[in-house]
């Protein structure tokens, strides 16, 4: 099958690349000792997660004061970073569930990283609505549980679907990546020098054998998971935009947002990707596997995105100003003119101005700026979150209730503790599981059983 | 001495009789729970082996275990120990109300304590007090708070003049060394005390200080009203404060002054002013306002123009002219020395000179000679208390004189005043006499001259010369440091005592809970010492105070009632459950008009010009008054209700003049005046005239306790003293920037409605010609949700925008009421005030002078409320009455629900706001009300604990809850009445006709919230074809 396709559409991976050299290339880095700049790495990054913790400590023995919310900005940072984690994670799941549905084979060079991604931003995201609620030991009343006081939540809240969207969304993404794993740790454990690696890898994969009838249950499975992951890019940030427009604040109160939502999670995402995937290929020599052909389809689809969501910018102005709503326009020009809008234009700037350079190749496949680009991106996407947040919360209805909203150290901590406890989970990540699918990039190769191309390194 | 047990820094005791350590009760308590280690420790001490049997280990061991385990839960485990022997009218859950006197003030209102277990909780207006009708002002509702004040003296001191530190003494010691300067006195003794107006005080005063050669009582208020009494006395005759009508003044013309603040009389000038200007007929009063600042008075004005202190005079004289000598009204039009001291004020000169625009004065003569005889011109206030401040004030009684409004809104002899007798010359006189030697002994209540004294009185250094010092304060005060004994009295909710705030006009002060520490009331002292000291005839009685008060009203007061009740201590417990004795004739209240002195206008002159460019006003805040209760947390987090700020004074400039000298906000700038330099930040004020710089007096508290220290600065100290009185306005400036600027304390940050549909106005004349004038884009809104159904009762509120002052006195209504934290400077400056209830306070027109209104704002209770749908615990609920409900115990906190209001009235507990509470303030919660934690959102519950009490009452008797059967605390304080509440369900309820009223609105209707409070449209009395702020 993969065969024939290479022979219409061009290579994905150099056609000298056979099956051991993929092996050996990619199990390569989880079977070496750490090396200096992973350490350095995973210190900071266990640091910043360790002032994330003490964040939260403090957060529970004094209270949600000692974040910047005030009245009438109730929510900022930690709802901010809430939602640029669960969007950044619907990109793994675009590139796993989606791009498999519509037989994008590339993909499979970036798929493991991304849905790993994807586990550890939502794992971040979920910390997020627990932490910023006022009395988080009891923030398990918002799942509908049986109890004596015969109590429901209230279904008609955004937060409650969230609580479905996130617990779905986390549940699925998860066994689908694990499901993925079980045959790259099977060959792990089949590689494994040590006995505890063999042990570890050999209960990560739940006793793979390699049969044709495990690859078939494997086949029928990783379809299953892609549709029942794929309508869940487009429902979960729908259900975190419902947060904000079922309300009836001017700035959120507004139909655009699901899929001007999918649309910027997407895009944020894929900038991630970029932001990981291009450290990692280079530092762990996957540079055939994760191509700049690989690379310069992504950020095509960084483009696209960043055009859906500089059109849902320039509509929601349009919007306000038709609409003549002396609310809705005073929110937008407060936006544009107030006393945020050095952000506003600084997201403008980094979400809409600098994606429009991949409409040139050459930009496109220029490695560095790529990189420069898909930070700029994620700070954009953060910023657009905020302003959205707090522009909307604090100049509404009632001008005396104006306010405004100053972070505090807090708000920055646990802001650096969340990107501390991703970079943490991803490293590990990086340095203990195969960081490219085994299986399915062995399913794009073109010789997959020619010559060994690293046979004289390794014996 | 703490009564009571111990549970770290807190001290509970769950009954009086524990309090006052009963010998049963402790031997209960003893016993109750501690048998066994009680006898191991006793066997211990005597040496014996205790015998530990395996059953005792095991339940030591299980004890220890549960302890341990105890410890580590997250509240302790408080046990409430039921009365063994219950005191009488105690009923655990029913309050029981004492009728008392507030002492917030030297007013004198009635009122009514509600006490719980024992303590007073709140203070309520007493309806039956003809002074106040049953209103109370904001600082009358906080006064609660200053019986618990952690930082009162709770034991007698031996102070040493600030050499040293003070120490504790007792009774019988401080007695016996005063007693022994007393007796061996051959100089004068001196009372030194704020406004005391009791029959039997005073009695008492007289007959102690009659005692000594040479010895009297000086009064000193640092608010007073010298002036008006000296003015009246040159003028007609008669040395009296008289009283002022306000609530038949139709048309009132203010000049500096601010009566809703600073009055002596403060609830009852309000609701005065509030009934006039409630639209009644198509009509209502008229008020103009002329000042340096924009005070409480001139927002709630109908025209507002800003001039310099020095020239409110020449705006009396100017229109005085008019009416003399233009319009020759008047029977003075005759008088030559009339004509001759008003010829050089002429309308157009004045108003040249002034800065009004041509025709003011005409315009202002007008009106008041078309409502002569229902008028008022009142100028007396720190505003206008220049080195001429009696001038002022003698042109005013001229002008009320022309104006026949002697005697019908000025009542100067059937019930004057008695609120206010402290005078800048009789303290001038004693500090003289101090300086001289001649007082030996001086005793010093319920004023604090060390504070708002200017230095240069020389009253702190004229000390020095006087032998014995005494202060019967209630802490180590500015002014108690530097005396010899602190006798600390009591609070008035402790105290036994009278009033006569006005004449005839009587009431009694009852203890509502017995002494908190080791203080005696101030008269208790007098007495002691008096007999300790064997002092004339009172040193010869052995009298408790509270006979003596008895005795008193039994000899002078009881006759005065016409014959009704012929027993006395009938009566006595007739005016002690209602709290009032009035024997003022209130029939027929007009007096015919004085005549006029005219040798009193040889007083008058041409006030000194200044070259200054700036000049400073002090002026009396609202909420901090004389800053005598500046340790209150509850005061200090009030918002001006003009300016919002809180936690500190301003150096209130015009934004003409911080344009010009390029100030911003929260700029420190230092301003020197006379001696005194002090750092100060700018608050950029509207309505201010250019050339002036207002700081507000009663702030920088220096000894007041944990909560006043610090905050602020003293601007006493910059009045400027003259041989015979203080002037407070038109001092000398200079300013200086410097380079530093703060965040300031504000609740509201912005002050503009940016013409949305959340105030609608109108002036009078529209009205007239169409009562729904001013209201537009209302549309009735279809819903898509099933309307609620009310069968029973549907709790809904009415606010008169003309009426509501903003005076804040439901804000702290609503504070006591309902335990609302306090925060903290820190925490206002991030925007986190808890208020259920606030003013907002919206400026419109003209920045340089712009009209205001104040409008309350609260939870809206609303039909389709936008906080219900979207909180995910449904913590927040609509119930079958139409309230709002917040539903604490299930509240986690994501603030959605605050999120989705756009009154954004919610209030978030960001941190455990009670945790740190100092002892014994948590005495003062409200029991039927949950204090709540960290982590949970709360609003206004259109107070639901008194729907509840209003219902169990109804039931227990069978019947409905009938329209007035209860107020919510904030209507039932509310001076003016803006507020009311009750059931929309029923047609002939107040609130139902508010509903109806074609002024009636709601806030925001556009969102279709459907609100449960209607506002009616803000009216204002000025022309309409006049563009707001262009008559300035």
């Amino acid at each position: 099958m993969s065969v024939i396709d290479q022979k219409i559409s061009p290579p994905l991976i150099d056609p000298n690349i056979n099956m051991g050299d993929v092996t050996f290339d990619i199990s390569r880095p989880t079977e070496k000792k750490p090396s200096k700049l992973w350490l350095a790495l995973f210190i900071l990054s266990v640091g910043a997660a360790g002032i994330g913790a003490l964040t939260v400590y403090k957060l529970l023995e004094i209270g949600t004061g000692i974040t910047g919310w005030n009245h009438p900005v109730m929510w900022a940072f930690f709802i901010t970073n809430m939602v640029f984690w669960i969007g950044i994670g619907h990109a793994g799941t675009l590139i796993s569930a989606i791009l498999f549905l519509l037989r994008q084979r590339w993909r499979t060079s970036i798929n493991r990283s991304a849905e790993a991604m994807t586990i550890f931003a939502v794992i971040c995201a979920v910390l997020f609505p627990v932490l910023h609620i006022g009395r988080p030991w009891l923030g398990f009343w918002l799942f509908p549980y049986p109890n004596e006081r015969l109590l429901w939540v209230n279904f008609r809240s955004p937060l409650v679907w969230d609580v479905f969207a996130f617990s779905t969304y986390f549940t699925i993404s998860l066994f689908f990546w694990f499901q993925g794993l079980i045959p790259d740790f099977a060959t792990l454990r089949d590689q494994a020098k040590t006995a505890i690696r063999k042990k570890i890898y050999g209960i990560l994969s739940l006793g793979w054998t390699g049969s044709v009838r495990d690859w078939n249950h494997y086949e029928k499975a990783y379809l299953l998971f892609a549709g029942l992951a794929t309508p869940l890019v487009l429902s979960v940030h729908s259900v975190v935009s419902f947060d904000f427009s079922v309300s009836l604040l001017p700035g959120w109160h507004s139909t655009i947002f699901p899929p001007y939502f999918v649309a910027g999670a997407i895009f944020s995402g894929f900038a991630m990707v970029m932001t990981l995937v291009i450290p990692m290929r280079k530092y762990f020599k996957l540079e055939e596997y994760i191509t700049l052909n690989h690379l310069e389809l992504m950020n095509k689809i960084i483009l696209v995105t960043s055009m859906m969501v500089g059109y849902s910018y320039l509509f929601e102005f349009f919007i306000a100003w038709y609409s003549e709503n002396p609310f809705e326009r005073f929110t937008y020009w407060n936006r544009a003119t107030g006393h945020y809008a050095p952000f506003f234009w600084l997201m403008f700037l980094c979400n809409v101005v600098v994606p429009q350079l991949f409409w040139f190749k050459k930009f496109r496949r220029h490695i560095p700026l790529m990189f420069v680009v898909s930070l700029l991106v994620n700070v954009g996407m953060w910023l657009e979150r905020f302003v959205i947040i707090v522009t909307s919360l604090h100049r509404d209805f009632t001008p005396t209730a104006w306010g405004t909203f100053k972070p505090t150290v807090w708000d920055y901590s646990i802001t650096l503790g969340s990107f501390g406890l991703f970079f943490t989970l991803f490293l590990l990540f990086a340095k203990f599981f195969p960081t490219v699918s085994l299986a399915e990039i062995k399913g794009v190769l073109v010789n997959p059983a020619g010559k060994k191309k690293g046979e004289e390194a390794h014996g | 001495m703490q009564n009571g047990h111990s549970n770290g820094n807190k001290i509970y005791w769950g009954s009086l009789a524990e309090y006052r350590q009963d010998p049963e009760i402790l031997k209960k308590q003893e016993e109750e729970f501690y048998s066994k280690p009680q006898a191991f420790f006793e066997a211990a001490e005597q040496g014996k082996e205790f015998e530990v049997s395996r059953r005792d280990l095991l339940k030591i061991g299980g004890a220890a275990i549960v302890f341990a385990a105890a410890a580590c839960a997250r509240r302790p485990v408080e046990k409430i120990v039921p009365y063994l022997n219950a005191p009488e009218q105690i009923v655990p859950g029913k309050p029981t109300w004492y009728a008392s006197t507030c002492g917030g003030c030297s007013a004198g209102c009635g009122i009514l304590v509600k006490t719980r277990e024992g303590r007073p909780i709140k203070l309520e207006g007493n309806p039956a007090h003809s002074l106040n009708k049953g209103k109370l002002c904001a600082r009358g509702q906080a006064s609660v708070l200053d019986l618990y004040d952690p930082d009162r003296a709770r034991h007698p001191y031996k102070v040493f003049r600030s050499q040293t530190e003070p120490q504790k003494i007792d009774w019988q010691t401080a007695d016996s060394e005063i007693a022994y300067s007393l007796g061996t006195v051959k100089g004068e003794v001196v009372l030194l005390t704020g406004t005391i107006h009791g029959p039997a005080r005073l009695r008492l005063i007289r007959e102690f200080t009659g005692a000594f050669p040479k010895s009297r009582q000086v009064v000193y208020d640092a608010l007073s009203f010298g002036e008006i009494a000296k003015a009246q006395e040159t003028c007609y005759g008669n040395s009296i404060l008289p009283r002022y009508r306000f609530d038949r003044a139709e048309t009132l013309v203010l000049l500096g002054a601010d009566p809703l603040s600073e009055g002596h009389s403060v609830t009852e000038f309000a609701q005065g002013f509030g009934s006039q200007r409630k639209i009644r007929d198509k009509s209502m009063s008229k008020v103009i306002s002329f000042e340096p600042a924009m005070s409480l008075s001139g927002a709630n004005a109908d025209l507002h123009y800003s001039v310099r202190p020095k020239d409110l005079f020449k705006v009396a004289s100017g229109i005085a002219h008019q009416l003399v000598i233009i319009d020759g009204r008047s029977g003075l039009a005759n008088e030559p020395s009339v004509t001759r001291a008003l010829k050089d004020f002429s309308p157009a000169k004045v108003e040249e000179e002034v800065g009004l625009s041509h025709g003011t004065i005409e315009m202002v003569a007008d009106g008041l000679w078309k409502k002569r005889g229902k008028g008022l011109v009142y100028s007396a206030g720190m505003a206008s208390r220049t080195s001429a401040a009696l001038e002022l004030q003698i042109t005013t009684n001229l002008l009320n004189t022309i104006l026949e409004n002697d005697g019908q809104t000025i009542d100067y002899g059937s019930s004057p005043s008695n609120q206010s007798s402290g005078t800048h010359s009789q303290m001038q006189a004693l500090i003289a006499d101090m300086k001289a030697g001649k007082v030996e002994v001086l005793f010093i209540h319920g004023t604090n001259p060390a504070y708002s004294l200017p230095d240069s009185a020389g009253f702190i250094d004229a000390l020095k010369n006087v032998k014995t010092v005494v202060s019967l304060n209630d802490r180590l005060d500015e002014t108690s440091v530097l005396c010899d004994y602190l006798l600390p009295s009591l609070h008035i909710l402790e105290s036994w005592g009278d009033a006569q705030p006005q004449k005839g006009l009587y009431s009694l002060i009852q203890p509502a809970i017995g002494k908190l520490h080791d203080n005696r009331g101030f008269e208790e002292s007098i007495l002691a010492l008096a007999q300790k000291s064997k002092a004339g005839k009172l040193g010869e009685r052995q009298i408790s105070w509270h006979d003596y008060l008895k005795e008193t009203w039994q000899q002078e007061i009881y006759q005065k009632q016409r014959g009704i009740l012929t027993d006395f201590d009938e009566f006595w417990n007739s005016a002690l459950r209602v709290g009032v004795f009035d024997t003022v004739d209130r029939t027929n209240e007009a007096l015919p008009v004085r005549k006029f002195r005219v040798q009193a206008l040889a007083y008058l002159r041409m006030p000194e010009s200044t070259t200054d460019e700036l000049g400073l006003v002090l002026y009396t805040p609202a909420m901090q008054y004389d800053g005598r209760a500046n340790n209150n947390s509850w005061l200090m987090e009030m918002p001006d209700p003009v300016t919002k700020m809180t936690w500190e004074n301003l150096a209130l400039v015009a934004p003409k003049t911080a344009e010009r000298l390029g100030l911003k906000e929260g700029q420190i700038v230092n301003l020197t005046s006379g001696e005194m330099t002090s750092a100060i930040p700018v608050h950029i004020q509207p309505g201010m005239h250019p050339e002036v710089v207002a700081v507000a007096v009663g702030w920088g508290r220096g000894k007041a306790g944990r909560v006043g220290d610090k905050a602020g600065i003293n601007a006493f100290k910059w009045a400027k003293v003259y041989s015979d009185k203080w002037a407070f306005s038109a001092l000398p400036l200079k300013l200086e920037k410097t380079e530093k600027i703060v965040r300031l304390a504000t609740t509201q940050e912005h002050h503009s409605i940016h013409q949305r549909p959340i105030i609608y106005e109108a002036s009078l004349d529209e009205y007239k010609e169409d009562p729904s004038a001013g209201k537009h884009g209302e549309e009735k809104l279809a819903s898509m949700w099933p309307e609620h159904k009310y069968d029973g009762y549907r709790w809904g509120m009415g606010i008169d925008l003309n009426s509501c002052i903003g005076c804040n006195a439901c804000m702290l209504a609503c504070q006591a009421e309902n335990n609302v934290p306090v925060v903290g400077k820190e925490q206002v400056i991030r925007g986190r005030e808890m208020s259920w209830i606030r003013i907002d306070r919206y400026y419109s027109g003209n920045p340089e002078n712009p009209e205001v209104v104040h409008q309350p704002m609260l939870c809206q209770h609303c039909e389709n409320a936008p906080c219900e749908t979207v909180c995910p615990v449904i913590a927040t609920v609509h119930n079958e009455e139409g309230l709002n409900l917040q539903i604490y115990n299930r509240c986690v906190g994501t603030r959605y629900c605050s999120n989705n209001c756009p009154y954004k009235v919610r209030r978030f507990n960001w941190f455990e706001f009670t945790k740190d509470l100092a002892s014994p303030l948590d005495l003062a919660f409200n029991p039927d009300v949950t204090v709540r934690e960290k982590g949970v959102m709360e609003k206004c519950t259109f107070c639901t604990q008194r729907i509840r009490s209003a219902k169990e009452q109804a039931k227990a008797e069978g019947r409905k809850v009938k329209d007035g059967d209860f107020q919510t605390a904030c209507q039932q304080t509310c001076p003016t009445d803006a507020i009311v509440f009750g059931d929309l369900n029923d047609p002939e309820s107040k609130v139902s006709k508010m509903a109806q009223d074609e002024r009636g609105f709601r806030v925001l209707e556009i969102l279709n919230t459907k609100s449960s409070i209607t506002y009616l449209t803000k009216i204002r009395n000025r022309p309409k074809t006049e563009k707001a702020g262009e008559h300035s």
